[in-house]
């Protein structure tokens, strides 16, 4: 890279730009594995696609701020102060919201403190992941698109029958209730299916209404298992 | 109708190249970003043992324990005319130069001899 590009840090001691990569490549990884680990483990109904998101972008954030920091108390003071002004002036809900101020808040602080190269490369390296993050989706827990309820009114044995149809739409299929009560022959299906096609669900329900056995088949499209 | 013998259905290209870019795409990524602090981490992450600051004209900074060259900062207006590395196995970055003060720190490794002079010499 250019001469110029690299010189833009004043400071006492000269920024290693390959030891700053590698900072912020590794606080990626890292906070990439947290984030991972915490989608596939979380069983609770509070998931927050926008929590996953801050839990990689926050140790990028930090490795920055501890890199412009560079041992400096008085920045130290400073960061505090900016942060805990923006943050009791304004309520932020949502942690990406937080993790955006925060964002801005390094990027200034390397610009303040005279450390323009690490600027540019932390900046564009927080653009990048949240580019990242816009592109793929992350954190979007979607094991299912379609929610399909119905009667199965033959025996149980003949079953695979209807699964073999569901199969057939569907990628992934996912009985997650089935209810059969005395006196009743038939057996109430609730499924959550992955759609090989989401545009040709109506045809997954003609299939079923003309399949012999099917009685009172709806279904309901699900969205992605973010909180609102 | 009966249902055996249906075929699955065509996932259209769309379909796919969401669950490219929501599946396959963030695992590509983060293993492309292991792969690259695997690399930066070889080749440039070393806690220093040693220091050696040359303020001299002419001056040889030796090194004679078992060690690596990895960092030869300059600080300072340019002077140096050249600077010499015997025995050094493994160089990761090295701007010859041009300064009044060289600083060498070095990590476990090989043994390094480093010889710094001046322009004046």
């Amino acid at each position: 890279m250019s001469d110029w590009f690299l010189r833009g840090d004043y400071g006492v001691v000269p920024t290693d730009y390959t030891v700053l990569a590698m900072a912020l490549l590794l606080a990626f990884v890292c906070g990439h594995a947290v984030a991972w680990t915490y989608m596939f483990t979380h069983t609770g109904l509070s998931y927050s696609r926008s929590y996953v998101n801050s839990l990689i972008i926050l140790p990028v954030l930090v490795a920055l701020v501890m890199m412009v920091l560079a041992n400096n108390l008085i920045i130290a003071f400073g960061l505090m102060a900016i942060f805990a002004m923006v943050r009791f002036r304004s309520v932020l809900r949502d942690t990406l919201d937080t993790t955006y101020v925060l964002a801005t808040i390094v990027i200034g602080l390397a610009c303040g403190t005279l450390k323009f190269t690490s600027a540019i490369i932390g900046c564009l390296a927080i653009l990048a992941i949240m580019l990242y993050f816009w592109a793929t989706g992350f954190g979007t827990r979607q094991r299912y698109d379609l929610i399909l309820n119905l009667q199965w009114v033959r025996p149980a044995g003949e079953m695979p029958e209807l699964l073999q149809l569901l199969e057939r739409h569907a990628r992934s299929v996912l009985c997650a209730s089935q209810r059969s009560s005395d006196g009743y022959a038939g057996v109430d299906l609730s499924y959550r299916l992955l759609m090989r096609d989401p545009a040709r669900s109506h045809e997954l329900m003609a299939e079923l209404k003309a399949l012999n056995g099917v009685a009172r088949a709806s279904s309901l499209s699900a969205g992605d298992e973010s909180e609102l | 109708m009966k249902a055996s013998g249906l075929k699955p259905i065509a996932t259209p290209p769309a379909q796919r190249l969401r669950q490219v870019q929501t599946t396959i795409l963030p695992v590509v990524v983060f293993f492309g970003a292991v792969l690259l602090v695997a690399v930066l981490w070889r080749e440039h992450v070393g806690a220093t043992i040693t220091t050696g600051r040359d303020t001299a004209k002419s001056n040889e900074v030796l090194q004679k324990q078992v060690a690596e060259l990895t960092r030869l900062a300059s600080e300072g207006e340019p002077s140096y005319s050249s600077l010499q590395l015997t025995n050094a196995a493994h160089i990761s970055r090295l701007s010859a130069g041009s300064a009044r003060t060289v600083i060498i720190n070095v990590r476990p490794g090989e043994l390094v001899d480093i010889s710094v002079q001046t322009a004046a010499d």
